[in-house]
This record gives structure tokens, C-alpha cells and sequence, in this order.
């Protein structure tokens, strides 16, 4: 369950600083285009082992469910800190 | 489009393109019932922990250290029922389910009533001693979940086809808020605080866009709930419109075995260890939910046990037996494919299948449903006020006060509902009708407080309420009660622990959150120059 969050999270955080704007708030500048494809790549492989993790978990039914939520915590807590650096 | 586009493209005109006449009815079509549909939010968030809610509004409960041994506790329940009401034409025994695990639930029709005229017994058991438990009346966390689809105070269908409708609003808004936010993955993760206005749209954005799969998901499976009450025409078009009909859709949809009648011989019954072993035979894994006799002491007489549903799975199985002699009958008949994809949607829904962890999650995602909607109504109301230098019109005057009302109004009606089930007197009658009085008296307080005072002051006088309410539930808990936390934690009894900590730190945040409004303006300032609120902002 852990391993589904997390992975999420990170999911969610690659591809976050894979957009320009993210990656000024969190780096100052924007990274270069081979790197910002490698972590569009991370983000979408740690998506489905996070979907992965889930359906290990619940089942697929329900861990799909688990997914979703997971991703949707994972989002909002990557949107709160790219706030907060943005200050 | 870019961020002044869509703010502007949510102006209300009707005209201009297809972009525009769907961010027109996105606007109204959600805040006509916002409000309406910000209540079923946090009510139905609640009904996600409403065993859990009712476990701590009934103290009397105990705590079960070790798990039932089913067995021994039916037979000493029905041996209970046997003696208290002997006359009757059913038994129902429910064993407490893992989410609370407190008493047994005893249950008897009678088939003459009793001297208060009551035509049911129903009483509560402590597995551990075998002796009935006076647990105080409370409407307990199903009257919080009850209310976010029967509503209270009006008639049961009006209620319904009431919420029907708000959920009808909430889907078009949905569907109408994808068109609109043409951004949806460049603004995914796009939070910019202190910013007015915009600050608003994005908090919008967010709770919903974040977490649209469980929106969609919630609101059409809402209507699921009551699909030949919202269309009748699908089951009337096709049996008839005689009052039979929807007895005999739902005899298809949901098949279970009908009991005999009643021969009127005497029998003896069969002990219930015997059929209860078969049925963990057959379900070595499996908790169990009820074990039910008809016509109990008849030749006729049936046993029929049921288990907890499985995965996604909203009915549990049920197991039939001959009472008299112990042999198992029958076994649930299946449901048809249409019944097992909407009891799989209602029971997405529901979350039943939930653990602790993934409820929490529903519960979250349930409360950014009601984060969506009060940002919505706020945003309204902010764009509005902003337009007008002088004082706005009474409309929008109406809907800053109205959202004030509801979106902390409502929570403060809530904690004064678990206020009540600790101050209002253990023999009160109609205890737990005036648990939910409380609840609607103090929400109409804050309304009219809202409208009596200026606006921030009110914001700032009624989140610090609320905060102080939730962050010394706890306290009063410890004041009127012996399971406080300093038991609770002690003795590993979680839902109630769960309950006083989850309290705290509701009120913890709140606080935190009513140090962020802002100060009321200087009395010197005109009233009419203030804004209403400022834009959310984070951190320190």
C-alpha cells in the first residue's frame, strides 16, 4: 500500500518538474530537453508500477480505486510544495 | 486560452462560442444548488466512517478485546431472544462487524405486541457477559450518512428526487468544467497563492481536476442508487405500470430464496453450532454478518446465515437450512449481469469493501468534493464583488453570506451534533431526533450570525468556533464519559481513539486556518469598500 503512495508520488513529482514552469520553481531554470523526456518517461513507468502495487494489493478492481486515490493525494501534495517554493 | 481567458470565459454570457456557453452553465449550473450539494458532500464524507461515528456517540458500547466466538455467543443470543420473546415469527442475530467490534444485535418480530405496543424487540447484546446493554439513543453516524441522500425534515421521496436533481446539476457541472478548462494537464499541478482571484480558480481547478475519477465516479454512481425512481419509464415501458411491477424487477434483480409459510406444527430446533460450522466449512476465511431463524419453534422453521460481502461485492452470500434438522438447502441464487454491474457501481460508492486505509482515502476525496464546491461558490461570489467598486448588489451580498452560512456553518452544525450526543440528557425521549435538532439549530445560528455581522469578522468569529468545538470534543468527551482517550488508547479501542485524535486535529487545522484569514477592517473604513476574501494562502 506504502509502495503504491509513494510511487505515486514520485510519479507525480517527475512529472511535475518535467513542465518548464515547475522545473524554475523548483530548480531556478528549466532543464534540458533530453531530461525533461527521461523524467516524463520515469513519471509514466512509476504510474503504472504504482497501478501495479495496487492491483497486488486489492485486486484489480479495487486497486484500481486505490490508484486513482493515490494519485490524486500524490498530486495534491506535489501542488502544496511547488507552493510553497514558489514563496 | 491562458489563465485571463478562462477567467473571463466563465463571465455569464450565453453568447460567443461553444467554450463560453458551456463555461456559462458551468457557473450556474453549479452554483444553483451548490450549496444543497456541499451538504450531501460532507454528510455522505461522513457516512464513510458512520460505524465508526456511531461507536463513539454510544459510549455504553463495549470494547471487544478478542474476537467473538461465533458459536457460543449465537446460541447464547437466540437463547436470550427465546426468553425474552417467545412468541415470535422471527429471529435475526448481526455479530458486529470488524469496523466497530462492540455488541450483538439482537432482533425479534413478535407476533402479538408488547405492553409499550411495540411489535419488535431489538436490543443489544455484550458478547462477553450475555446481558442486554442500555446504550443511550443517538442517531449515531447513519443519520449524519442518511441525511446526504434523504436529506431531513421533508418527505423521504421528495428528498430523494431533490438530491436526484442536485446530482443531475453536479454532473452537467462536471461535464461542462472538463470543457471549460481547456488547460486541464499544462495547470495540473498549478497552485499559485496570494494571487485574488486566480487563487481561487486554482484551488477550483485542483480539487476537482485532482480528483475528477472519484467525482465522476460518486455522482454517477449516486443516481445508479435509484435508477427506477429517477427513470420509471425504462421498468414501466417494459412490465407494465400495476404496482407489481418494481416487486417483480426487484425479485430479478436481487433473487433470494422465499420462506415457508408457517405450519403451525411444533419442532424441534435444531443447535445452531451445526449449521454454523457448514457455513465456515464453506467459508473458512469469511466474518460473519447474521444468522436469522423464520418461524422459529415451527416445523417450517429455516435457518439462513449470512457473511459480510467480499471485494467489490455489495451483497453478502446466504446459506439456507432446515432449522429442524440442520441440512443446508440452499445457497444464494445469482445475481443477473445488469444487478452485479450496478451493485459493483453502488458499491464503488459506498466503499463498504474499504480497509482504514482506503477509507480515509473516500473520506479525503469526499471532502475535496465539498472543497470543490464551496471554492466554486466562493469564486462566484469573489469575481462578482470584484466587478463593483461600491457596494455590491444584495445578490451577491446574499451568496458571501450564504457561503459563510454553509460551508462552516454546516461543520459548525456537526460538531454541535456530537456536542449533543454528550450534554443532551441519557433518558431524554426522542434523544436522537434532538441530537439532529441541534445539528439544524446551530447551522440557522450561523446563518443569521453571518448575516448580522460584517463578513470577515464573521468568517474569522466562525472558523475559530468551529476549531475550538472540534479541538475540545476530546475534552468533553473525558468530562462525560469513562472511555476517554487515556482509556481508549489503553485499552487499543481505535474507533473511539480515532475519533477524539481525528477531532483534534480537525480543530488544530482550523485554527491554523482562521490565523490565515484576515483581520477585519479598521471600524473607521467603510463596510462597503471591503473585500469579501482574500485568496487562499500557504505556509507561515
Amino acid at each position: 500500500m506504502i509502495i503504491g503512495l509513494l510511487t505515486a508520488l514520485g510519479a507525480m513529482m517527475c512529472l511535475a518538474v518535467s513542465q518548464n514552469k515547475h522545473a524554475r520553481t523548483m530548480f531556478a531554470r528549466p532543464l534540458p530537453q533530453l531530461v525533461r523526456r527521461v523524467l516524463q518517461s520515469l513519471g509514466g513507468l512509476l504510474l503504472l508500477v504504482s497501478a501495479w502495487a495496487g492491483a497486488q494489493s486489492y485486486g484489480v478492481g479495487i486497486g484500481l480505486t486505490a490508484f486513482c486515490a493515490w494519485v490524486c493525494l500524490a498530486a495534491w501534495m506535489v501542488a502544496l510544495i511547488l507552493s510553497w517554493r514558489q514563496r | 486560452m491562458d489563465d485571463d481567458d478562462q477567467v473571463k470565459g466563465q463571465e455569464e454570457t450565453f453568447h460567443g462560442g461553444f467554450r463560453q456557453s458551456m463555461a456559462w452553465l458551468h457557473t450556474w449550473a453549479g452554483l444553483v444548488l451548490s450549496l444543497l450539494l456541499y451538504f450531501v458532500f460532507i454528510t455522505g464524507s461522513f457516512g464513510y466512517f458512520n460505524t465508526e461515528i456511531t461507536h463513539w456517540m454510544q459510549p455504553e458500547m463495549p470494547h471487544l478485546q478478542a474476537e467473538l466466538n461465533v458459536a457460543e455467543q449465537s446460541q447464547a443470543a437466540l437463547d436470550h431472544l427465546q426468553r425474552v420473546a417467545p412468541d415470535a415469527s422471527r429471529y435475526l442475530v448481526r455479530f458486529p462487524s470488524e469496523r466497530a467490534n462492540g455488541a450483538i444485535r439482537v432482533f425479534a418480530n413478535l407476533k402479538t405486541p408488547d405492553a409499550k405496543g411495540a411489535r419488535n424487540l431489538n436490543q443489544l447484546i455484550d458478547p462477553d457477559t450475555g446481558s442486554p446493554i442500555e446504550a443511550r439513543s443517538t442517531g449515531g453516524g447513519n443519520a449524519l450518512y442518511r441525511m446526504h441522500y434523504a436529506l431531513h425534515y421533508i418527505p423521504y421521496q421528495a428528498a430523494v428526487y431533490t438530491v436526484g436533481v442536485a446530482t443531475l446539476f453536479m454532473l452537467l457541472a462536471i461535464f461542462t468544467g472538463i470543457v471549460t478548462h481547456k488547460k486541464i494537464l499544462a495547470d495540473f499541478f498549478t497552485l499559485r497563492v496570494g494571487k485574488g482571484q486566480r487563487s481561487w480558480l486554482d484551488a477550483h481547478n485542483m480539487s476537482s481536476v485532482l480528483a475528477l475519477p472519484f467525482m465522476l465516479m460518486i455522482t454517477y454512481s449516486g443516481l445508479v442508487f435509484y435508477t427506477f425512481q429517477y427513470s420509471p419509464g425504462v421498468a414501466v415501458l417494459s412490465l407494465g405500470a400495476e404496482q407489481e411491477t418494481f416487486r417483480t424487477l426487484n425479485r430479478y434483480l436481487y433473487p433470494r430464496i422465499e420462506n415457508p409459510q408457517a405450519t403451525g406444527d411444533a419442532a424441534q430446533m435444531v443447535p445452531v453450532a451445526g449449521p454454523l460450522e457448514t457455513a465456515q466449512a464453506l467459508w473458512p476465511d469469511a466474518r460473519l454478518r447474521f444468522l436469522q431463524i423464520n418461524h422459529p419453534g415451527d416445523a417450517a422453521a429455516t435457518l439462513s446465515i449470512g457473511r459480510w460481502p467480499e471485494g467489490i461485492a455489495r451483497r453478502g452470500e446466504i446459506l439456507y437450512f432446515d432449522a429442524v434438522s440442520g441440512e443446508l438447502h440452499e445457497r444464494m441464487p445469482a445475481q443477473p449481469p445488469s444487478s452485479v454491474f450496478a451493485s459493483a457501481t453502488m458499491s464503488l460508492h459506498e466503499g463498504h469493501f474499504a480497509d482504514y486505509y482506503l477509507r480515509w482515502l473516500y473520506f479525503l476525496s469526499g471532502l475535496l468534493g465539498a472543497a470543490m464546491i464551496a471554492t466554486g461558490s466562493l469564486l462566484w461570489a469573489k469575481k462578482r464583488r470584484n466587478q463593483y467598486r461600491g457596494r455590491p448588489p444584495r445578490s451577491i451580498r446574499f451568496v458571501e453570506r450564504a457561503n459563510l452560512g454553509t460551508i462552516v456553518g454546516l461543520p459548525l452544525g456537526c460538531a454541535a451534533y456530537f456536542w449533543a450526543n454528550r450534554l443532551l440528557p441519557v433518558g431524554l425521549d426522542e434523544r436522537a431526533a434532538w441530537e439532529l435538532h441541534c445539528l439544524f439549530v446551530v447551522w440557522a445560528l450561523s446563518f443569521m450570525h453571518a448575516g448580522a455581522r460584517e463578513l470577515r469578522c464573521a468568517w474569522r468569529e466562525q472558523v475559530g468556533l468551529l476549531a475550538g468545538l472540534f479541538m475540545a470534543l476530546p475534552l468533553l468527551n473525558a468530562l462525560t464519559t469513562d472511555v476517554h482517550l487515556g482509556v481508549t488508547l489503553g485499552q487499543g479501542d481505535w474507533v473511539r481513539a480515532g475519533f477524539d485524535l481525528s477531532a483534534l486535529v480537525f480543530g488544530v487545522a482550523l485554527l491554523f486556518v482562521r490565523r490565515r484569514l484576515p483581520a477585519p477592517e479598521p471600524r473607521s473604513q467603510p463596510i462597503i469598500a471591503m473585500d469579501s476574501l482574500p485568496s487562499p494562502k500557504i505556509g507561515g
